[in-house]
């Protein structure tokens, strides 16, 4: 199966323009392929994979932070699709379903990679972990990426709202549901999400 | 309602819009919620600075590219798998690379200062000498005419002078072959084999070639031990 990674959702000025996760038709094509996945249609299944692979890529990624085995969470997602396809209600939308399913396994392999870590003996002496003050690239990239130091020092349920709600574009309530916790700590994990937001966007820019 | 109320009503409202501001960014807050971020905004400062600021953090995130940022975290991944490797191994590693290079080109000096004819004549006597060999009909292949006997040490030959190898009877107890080879004052090294092997060490190192024949013809005359001899290249050759 091949998988178009090109960025066709940047407007001119270079700025990604919120791409049309949210319409009515884009949501009703999703369910329509649901439904004829359910009855085995391995086309629609496919289609459907395409058309998430992007979207769940970023979304796993912002989650984990980690780059290898995106595309085994993904398979691993699309696999509980595939499976469960028939019992998808059609009440909640489709994206809500499946970045569901996206964050736990997301979650478990966050879990998984930490104890991986834990348990192999290249990450066992933290000393080793964490490279001494007199590494002058550390530096360079806190300053160069702003973004990524933030995102690091985020929490994974915090990633996981702000990646909902900045890359995703998903209403507070959407995110409650795909996260199973009340709407009041959506808010909360993005109040203190944002507050380390600003602060290190604030500190690049005053350093830059 | 008392002015304390008012206050309380207000801050309440306040938060709420705070809180809200990442939903209005991103637009997907419905009709009455964003008519309610918009006029609050409007008329408090802090939200509308708070809500600019977010919407540049919401632009800068959204202008990443997701490769971009891919190999930014690659990257970083990298250089802290190189920081944690120990220092001394990779100053180690560059000095043999240093020394390997310092080598070559000491050979490659030395190979160019002496006369290279000579070179030539020397390798083609080499070419000479091995060319009947290489096109020999008796040549074989040493692994498969290998011929092992009982005698030969699998290991490695001559390894010591004293060590012997026995197979005793498989009625033979093993406080029998304990007894065996007390009276000759061995002990077992290894053993036994897959094919019931022992290998015995006879005294000490000091034993004298006398005395280890004799024993190994103690053992020979043994109507429990089938098999023994010293191991080959020992010191009996």
């Amino acid at each position: 199966m091949e998988i178009d990674f090109t960025d066709n959702m940047r407007d001119s000025s270079g700025l990604k323009s919120q791409p049309s996760y949210h319409s009515k038709e884009q949501h009703a094509l999703e369910r329509n392929l649901i439904a004829e996945t359910a009855g085995g249609d391995e086309k629609a299944f496919e289609q459907l994979y395409k058309i998430y692979f992007n979207r769940l890529y970023q979304f796993i990624f912002h989650v984990t932070r980690r780059l290898n085995g995106i595309e085994e969470v993904i398979n691993d997602v699309m696999y509980v699709v595939w499976e469960k396809a028939s019992s998808y209600d059609q009440v909640c939308r489709p994206s809500t379903w499946i970045l569901g399913i996206a964050y736990l396994k997301a979650l478990k392999s966050s879990r998984q990679n930490w104890i991986r870590e834990e348990q192999s003996d290249e990450f066992t002496d933290e000393q080793d972990y964490f490279p001494d003050s007199s590494a002058s690239w550390i530096t360079e990239i806190e300053i160069n990426n702003w973004l990524e130091v933030a995102f690091d020092k985020l929490s994974t349920e915090q990633r996981a709202v702000v990646e909902m709600t900045y890359y995703q574009g998903l209403h507070y309530q959407e995110i409650s549901e795909i996260m199973q916790c009340p709407e009041n700590t959506v808010k909360t994990r993005m109040f203190h999400a944002r507050k380390i937001l600003t602060k290190l966007y604030n500190d690049h820019n005053g350093r830059s | 309602m008392s002015l304390t109320d008012n206050k309380m009503i207000h801050k309440s409202e306040h938060q709420e819009v705070w809180e809200l501001l990442p939903w209005y960014i991103n637009h997907s807050l419905d009709t009455t919620e964003e008519h309610r971020v918009r006029i609050h905004a409007k008329n408090c400062i802090a939200c509308k600075i708070e809500l600019t600021q977010q919407q540049q953090i919401f632009e800068k995130v959204n202008q990443v590219n997701l490769l971009q940022q891919t190999a930014q975290i690659s990257f970083a991944q990298l250089k802290q798998r190189i920081e944690k490797q120990p220092k001394v191994s990779v100053i180690s590693e560059h000095n043999k690379q240093r020394k390997m290079i310092q080598r070559f080109e000491f050979f490659c000096s030395n190979f160019f200062s002496f006369n290279y004819l000579k070179y030539a004549a020397v390798v083609a006597g080499i070419i000479m000498l091995t060319v009947p060999f290489i096109f020999s009909p008796f040549k074989m292949h040493e692994s498969t005419n290998v011929y092992r006997t009982l005698a030969t040490s699998p290991e490695g030959i001559g390894r010591e002078n004293n060590l012997a190898r026995v197979v005793f009877s498989e009625h033979a107890t093993s406080q029998q072959i304990k007894d065996i080879l007390i009276s000759i004052s061995g002990h077992i090294i290894n053993g036994p084999s897959r094919n019931g092997v022992y290998e015995v060490a006879i005294g000490n190192h000091q034993a004298s070639m006398q005395e280890i024949n004799e024993s190994i013809t103690r053992l020979q005359n043994h109507n429990l031990v089938i098999f023994a001899g010293l191991t080959q290249g020992s010191a009996s050759d």
